[in-house]
């Protein structure tokens, strides 16, 4: 656990600069305090501990995205698909009575995640050979006919309908009851830890518990990324990304890394899109179709992709401002103009213009290598050999 | 270096790479002796790029045999699959599909040849550098020879994301190991740069520095002096002499004659994808074979 924590200190402290660290930490606090102070300021229709817990599942599965698009280099945007295996399969599973037992929870959501991963590897098979914008156009048509599938085989996955409803079911398997639950979030907003009466809201996605397990999934999430990242399946993939010739040429096996990418990729996003799933209470493709790619797209780009700090401050941007804009449209200055809540995707296609334009490598790119002291090999077999002898 | 230990470590047997029309290298045989350095010379567009690249396993052959000699073993980098075309042709008859599969050229191709991939290659023992440098840029330099100490260690994504032991003790040596190969061509100070910040003649040293972590026993250089001034080539005169002298064979490609004449125990001439000559420097210099293809006489 001490090592966990250290390792968490020294991401922090590689994060670029002073400020951003604070930034970092700052954000952290405020997610983790936020259900204890946010019923006091609150109106009807401003809900923060929604916004923030949808910025921290976008977060996740933006960090799935960055792992194939900003680390292996190839463009996909068709990261929704694993979102909705990961989503549809944790509903139909959670939905199962023998499935409610403690904690199942985080099985449904393994298992999600290990589904959307299968179909990772079924997607990046036969499309090991390609890169660039015939890798970008192959994404995206296996998303839309996984989309049109979901939407069709209704005996699955509740066709246009979609899922509705999870057991009212918490953490600990036991039954959510009307009246008799505190720590719910209500629809208008306020999160209450009176007892609830006659509301009719009750999933484990408005939980207190879920709130708090999301923000450690996105911990979970961060540490194991920032861990690949330096380790030598990270480095194989920047080589990749790089160029592909040499990494081949310098022993880098390009199919089984290219896999492994994916897999890991689609495991994040298939994990990312449960919660996002378990947090709506309604599964539906009208969630998750291709503006869901495109937006967590953004959020990688935005930020700067390969960067786990751009992912996540893109995320923030991305999320925490579409979220602004949709109440700002609903206020009493804009309302009169009717603007419709979808124009905010303009103001993100004009943000990612002006960043391509004047930062290619996204708000907070890669951080450089810092120097530090490194110790000589004490292990019995040195790997340093030039020419058969030590 | 004495030409004493004559036993090849590679073998061209009749290799050949066509692109449609073009001849890029025609009936191409020739070994390389292990201990020596012997170097691929010819004019520009003569093919010799190419045998590298069907070396190393990135094209794969029209046609011929490629065989690396590792201590006792004889291990094929490229090979048609049946030893005859009529074989092959007895064989597909016999499968009666296959003789479909063979009239049509570029099936047939993959139907009896078999090449190794680049990366199998280099974990035999091969290791090659570019004509143009292809660094991973936004890596720094001890980075970039990380990834070339890549397939001698073993730790999988599970053992990183859960810190294995295995994993803390690989990432240790390759950390001490890259930078004893960073400090062998000299870029030990270098080494928390991007490779893309390094100067010219650093990037050439850091690419051998790269191809040198994956252990070699053959070392392909291709034209690893192009484009460096007087004193720069004369460092990596220095550094190849200390490569070879290492016991690495080193293979090389080079335009600057200075440099070919002065490392090369051992010449080969390509011109128009053929070999017109083989020998030691003093007879290839006087092979008027290569006097014609040099002056275009």
């Amino acid at each position: 656990m001490r090592k966990h924590l250290s390792d968490a200190a020294q991401w922090i402290a590689e994060s670029r600069s002073r400020p951003l660290r604070a930034v970092f930490i700052l954000g952290a606090l405020i997610a983790a305090l936020l259900p204890l102070i946010t019923q006091l300021p609150n109106e009807p229709g401003r809900n923060y501990i929604s916004v923030v817990q949808l910025c921290v599942i976008f977060a996740v599965v933006a960090l799935g995205l960055n792992v194939v698009t900003g680390l292996t280099g190839l463009l996909d945007i068709g990261i929704v698909v694993f979102a909705s295996i990961g989503a549809y399969t944790a509903a139909i599973l959670y939905d199962r009575q023998w499935m409610q037992f403690p904690f199942s929870f985080v099985v449904v959501l393994i298992a999600g995640g290990l589904h959307a991963a299968v179909w990772g590897l079924i997607r990046g098979a036969p499309t090991l050979r390609l890169s660039g914008d015939y890798y970008a156009i192959v994404t995206l048509a296996f998303a839309e006919i996984i989309r049109i599938v979901q939407r069709n085989e209704g005996w699955l996955t509740g066709a246009g309908q979609g899922l509705k409803g999870y057991p009212a079911v918490n953490l600990w398997g036991a039954k959510l009851t009307d009246g008799e639950y505190d720590g719910l979030l209500r629809s208008d907003g306020v999160w209450s830890y009176d007892k609830v009466l006659g509301y009719d809201g009750l999933w484990f996605g408005n939980t207190i518990e879920f709130y708090y397990l999301c923000l450690v999934i996105l911990a979970l999430t961060i540490l194991a990324v920032w861990r690949l990242e330096r380790s030598r399946t990270g480095r194989a993939w920047l080589a990749i990304k790089a160029d592909e010739t040499s990494a081949m040429s310098s022993g880098v096996n390009l199919a089984r890394y290219k896999m492994t990418a994916f897999a890991i990729s689609a495991f994040i996003a298939g994990v990312g899109g449960a919660l996002f799933g378990f947090r709506n209470n309604v599964i539906s493709t009208s969630f998750f179709d291709t503006w869901f790619s495109v937006i967590v797209l953004c959020c990688v780009v935005l930020g700067g992709m390969g960067s786990i700090g751009g992912v996540l401050g893109g995320t923030i941007i991305v999320t925490g401002l579409g979220e602004a804009l949709r109440w700002a449209v609903k206020t009493k200055a804009l309302k009169a103009l009717e603007i419709s809540d979808k124009s905010r995707l303009l103001l993100f296609g004009a943000m990612l213009v002006i960043v391509m334009l004047f930062r290619p490598q996204g708000l907070i790119g890669r951080a450089r290598a810092k120097p530090t002291e490194i110790p000589p090999d004490s292990g019995d077999k040195p790997l340093y050999q030039i020419g058969g002898e030590t | 270096m004495n030409g004493a230990n004559e036993s090849p470590i590679l073998s061209l047997e009749n290799l050949s790479k066509h692109f449609g029309g073009v001849r890029a290298v025609d009936e191409v045989s020739f070994d390389v002796s292990a201990g020596i350095v012997t170097s691929l010379i010819g004019p520009n567009g003569a093919g010799k790029t190419t045998v590298f690249n069907l070396i190393t396993g990135l094209y794969e052959p029209t046609a011929g045999r490629i065989l690396f000699h590792d201590n006792e073993s004889t291990i094929d980098l490229a090979k048609p699959v049946f030893d005859s075309f009529h074989t092959a042709v007895v064989c597909a008859a016999t499968l009666g599909l296959g003789a479909l599969a063979l009239a049509v050229p570029p099936l047939s191709r993959r139907l009896y040849y078999r090449a190794r991939h680049p990366d199998s290659v280099a974990r035999l023992g091969v290791a090659r550098t570019f004509q143009n440098i292809r660094l991973f840029t936004d890596l720094s330099a001890l980075d970039n020879v990380k990834v070339g100490l890549h397939a001698r260690v073993k730790s999988g994504a599970l053992d990183s994301v859960f810190r294995s032991p295995r994993h803390k003790r690989e990432e240790r040596s390759v950390a001490a190991a890259a930078m004893q190969y960073l400090e062998f061509v000299g870029l030990k100070d270098r080494a928390w740069e991007d490779a893309d910040e390094l100067a010219y003649g650093e990037q050439r040293r850091l690419e051998i520095a790269r191809a040198l972590a994956t252990n070699p026993k053959l070392l392909l250089l291709d034209e690893p002096a192009a484009g460096m001034n007087a004193t720069e080539t004369n460092e990596l005169i220095e550094l190849i002499g200390k490569i070879g002298g290492a016991g690495v064979t080193v293979f090389l490609i080079e335009h600057d004659m200075k440099l070919v004449m002065e490392i090369s125990d051992r010449i080969v001439v390509l011109d128009y994808g053929r070999k017109i000559g083989d020998g030691e420097p003093q007879e290839v210099r006087s092979n008027p074979d290569v006097i014609a293809a040099y002056l275009g006489a």
